[in-house]
């Protein structure tokens, strides 16, 4: 009877054991996981390890998951599946080897903007070009808009629409120096130009700059863009400060603790929600929301001088500088 | 969830058979079983008893273990903190060898970073901005509750047990909205504090199941004991982050979702002790604290887990006072550790037992 008991007491002990141990075995799904210990790190590309140039002008993610880079004196090059693809004028129908930016149209195609007109390479490896036969087109922005209409601005000779029937130009004097072209949530296109604002709201042109007090922070605006808080960030060339427009009007942010001017090149909200700031010659410069942090050559960047900001598929940042190359930033995750 | 079906179904065809066939000790009378020293005494409550616990932790966070297994002391560099650590705990001896009980928790913490200043230079104005940063960590810790099972024999040298129990989601897990606040200086018009508050909660928020195993074993006064276990997630979870922005001295917030995977987390107690008289026990305890597994969920991606590592020498002691309360004291020291804080500790737990119906 007591041997009975006992085998009973035994079988039920084990019989529990099996069952707690089966729930070890719950189902899971399998991700592709990344190692923490690659956040918060920079990595540096340059020529010696597959950029084209080091002087980077123009970074960009397409649909398609590629990332792009344009530089100012050896075409564009394209990171896909680990390895660049190159294109110039020796291997493409690009229209030059000086390419100032690049944006993608509504139709996956990428467009170029060079220092003579803009080329397009459409899917198939098709490309096509557009030259003004009046004057040169030195191009310095490229903006596709949400209506699918292309804005491009020029150096010095305003800038081009294109809305489905070919690129129309529109001069305005004084405000013929385009540095930048940015549509706002609501639709409005912002056009930054040496002498100011230009804002199209869809039927009219306003033009704001200090000269009719505009709060700006300098008339030479270099770089506008829109971020995911509604917030539409207006960098210049001189300023004190950057300024931003919201529900709220104009304010004004101090990025290097009250210098008494700045050069900002590009404007990039990151994933997390941090604003990057490329500056000329003081590096980068993130705000949290809350306050701003420099970045310099003593963080881990390869140089002060700092052209340009993108963003890979992954949600890392990459940086084109004046003249070493490319920085990688993978977002720290605390 | 066909597998938690047939875990029930499992417990609940073999709990009545066991049942049924359970041994009852010798000694019947309550005030002996209730006075039974640790050396004598199996690693369940006997039948019918009930134990009442409740518990305090105060550790002082003065160091951490990074990446590297290197130590860092937080107070030179101004984040050293303190927490509190609520427990408390029930447990009923359904048999002589099942033991039910439930336990919780509530935290307290709050580390402080360093106070920064900022200089900052509108078109307008020199502002300064002195930046302090608060974050705790505050509340319940979700509900545990659990069964027990030790060998179906009396005690009388050796013991082995095993443990399986589930954390129930019933804390809140999610981080609350952070509380900000600006103060402008009475002093000077241009300068002002941020005080950045932010509020995490103590929840795991899934279901988090326990299994665990302990042997015990008696040699006179001298006993050992080793307790392993594991605590794995049964699913992946979503919370929330906030954004924050300060526009014109007023703080605005946003909330992102993200989903993580909680690592599995392993500890293995090792104890030697030794019953000094009756109502006496000094113990040393070797903790090992280990996690592995889960991944957390960044700005789209999906990063491992960073595994932790924490080893503790805590020695100890359990003092008598009465036949019906207990007092455990102990103290934790840290040895080494990765990718955790390293406190030192004190616990203190006060131990109410009774057998409710009397035997």
């Amino acid at each position: 009877m007591r041997k009975t008991r006992i085998f009973q007491n035994f079988g039920c002990f084990a019989g529990i054991l099996i069952s707690l141990l089966a729930l070890l075995s719950c189902e899971r799904t399998n991700y592709d996981l990344l190692d923490p210990a690659t956040a918060g790190k920079w990595t540096h590309y340059d020529t010696s390890n597959g950029l084209p140039g080091n002087t980077v002008s123009g970074i960009k993610l397409d649909s398609d998951g590629n990332l792009w880079m344009t530089f100012p004196d050896q075409g564009t090059a394209k990171y896909t599946n680990g390895a660049w693809v190159y294109y110039k004028t020796a291997n493409s129908l690009i229209l030059s080897n000086s390419i100032n930016c690049l944006a993608e149209s509504s139709s996956g195609a990428i467009i170029f903007g060079t220092t003579n007109g803009i080329s397009i390479l459409s899917a198939g490896n098709i490309w096509t070009s557009y030259i003004d036969a009046t004057s040169t087109m030195t191009v310095t922005s490229i903006k596709v808009a949400s209506d699918g209409a292309i804005w491009v601005g020029t150096s010095d000779q305003g800038f081009y629409v294109n809305r489905g029937s070919g690129f129309v130009k529109t001069y305005f004097d004084l405000y013929q120096n385009i540095n930048t072209i940015e549509e706002d949530n609501y639709g409005n296109i912002w056009i930054g130009t040496n002498h100011g604002l230009i804002r199209w709201n869809g039927s009219s042109f306003t033009f704001m700059s200090t000269y009719n007090s505009a709060p700006l922070p300098n008339n030479k605006i270099s770089c506008i863009r829109q971020d995911g808080s509604n917030r539409l960030w207006i960098g210049t060339r001189g300023g004190k400060s950057v300024a931003w427009v919201d529900a709220g009007g104009l304010h004004n942010l101090s990025l290097l603790n009250g210098r008494d001017s700045c050069i900002i090149n590009d404007i990039f909200q990151d994933r997390r929600g941090n604003v990057w700031f490329a500056t000329a010659n003081d590096g980068l410069v993130c705000y949290n929301g809350i306050i701003p942090k420099s970045y310099r050559v003593n963080n881990g960047l390869p140089e002060d001088k700092v052209r340009t900001i993108g963003e890979d598929k992954d949600g890392n940042l990459w940086f084109g500088l004046e003249n070493k190359g490319a920085v990688k930033y993978t977002l720290p995750i605390n | 969830m066909k597998k938690h079906i047939i875990f029930a179904i499992l417990i609940l065809f073999f709990i009545p058979a066991g049942a049924g066939g359970q041994n009852i000790p010798v000694v019947k009378d309550k005030y002996v079983l209730l006075t039974m020293p640790y050396n004598q005494r199996p690693l369940n409550l006997y039948r019918g008893q009930l134990q009442i616990d409740a518990g305090y932790k105060f550790a002082v966070r003065a160091q951490s273990f990074d990446s590297n297994g290197e130590l860092v002391n937080l107070k030179t560099n101004g984040t050293g903190s303190v927490y509190h650590y609520y427990f408390a705990e029930l447990k009923y001896g359904l048999t002589n060898f099942i033991e039910l009980g439930a336990e919780t928790d509530y935290l307290r913490r709050g580390v402080r970073d360093a106070t920064t200043k900022v200089v900052s230079v509108t078109t307008t104005a020199t502002e300064t901005v002195t930046l302090n940063k608060l974050t705790e960590s505050k509340g319940m810790g979700d509900l545990f509750i659990y069964s027990a099972f030790r060998l179906p024999i009396e005690y009388h040298w050796f013991d082995i047990g095993i443990k399986g129990g589930i954390f129930l989601p019933t804390a809140k897990s999610e981080a609350k909205q952070p509380t900000n606040t600006v103060q402008s200086s009475l002093i000077a018009s241009n300068e002002y504090t941020v005080n950045l508050h932010y509020n995490y909660t103590n929840g795991y928020g899934v279901p988090v199941y326990y299994i665990g195993t302990s042997a015990k074993a008696s040699f006179r006064k001298i006993s050992a004991e080793a307790v392993w276990a594991i605590r794995t997630p049964m699913k992946e979870g979503t919370s929330i982050r906030w954004d924050e922005t300060l526009t014109e001295k007023v703080f605005t917030y946003k909330d992102k979702l993200y989903t993580y995977l909680l690592s599995n987390a392993f500890t293995t107690d090792i104890s030697l002790h030794y019953q000094a008289t009756g109502w006496f026990n000094v113990f040393i305890n070797g903790s090992f604290f280990r996690t592995k597994g889960g991944w957390t969920e960044y700005w789209g991606n999906k990063y491992m887990n960073p595994e932790k590592k924490l080893v503790n020498i805590e020695p100890g002691f359990e003092l008598q006072v009465s036949p019906s309360i207990t007092i455990y004291q102990v103290a934790g020291f840290p040895i080494s550790g990765k990718n955790s804080d390293a406190p030192f500790y004190l616990f203190t737990t006060l131990s109410y037992n009774l057998f409710p119906i009397r035997r």
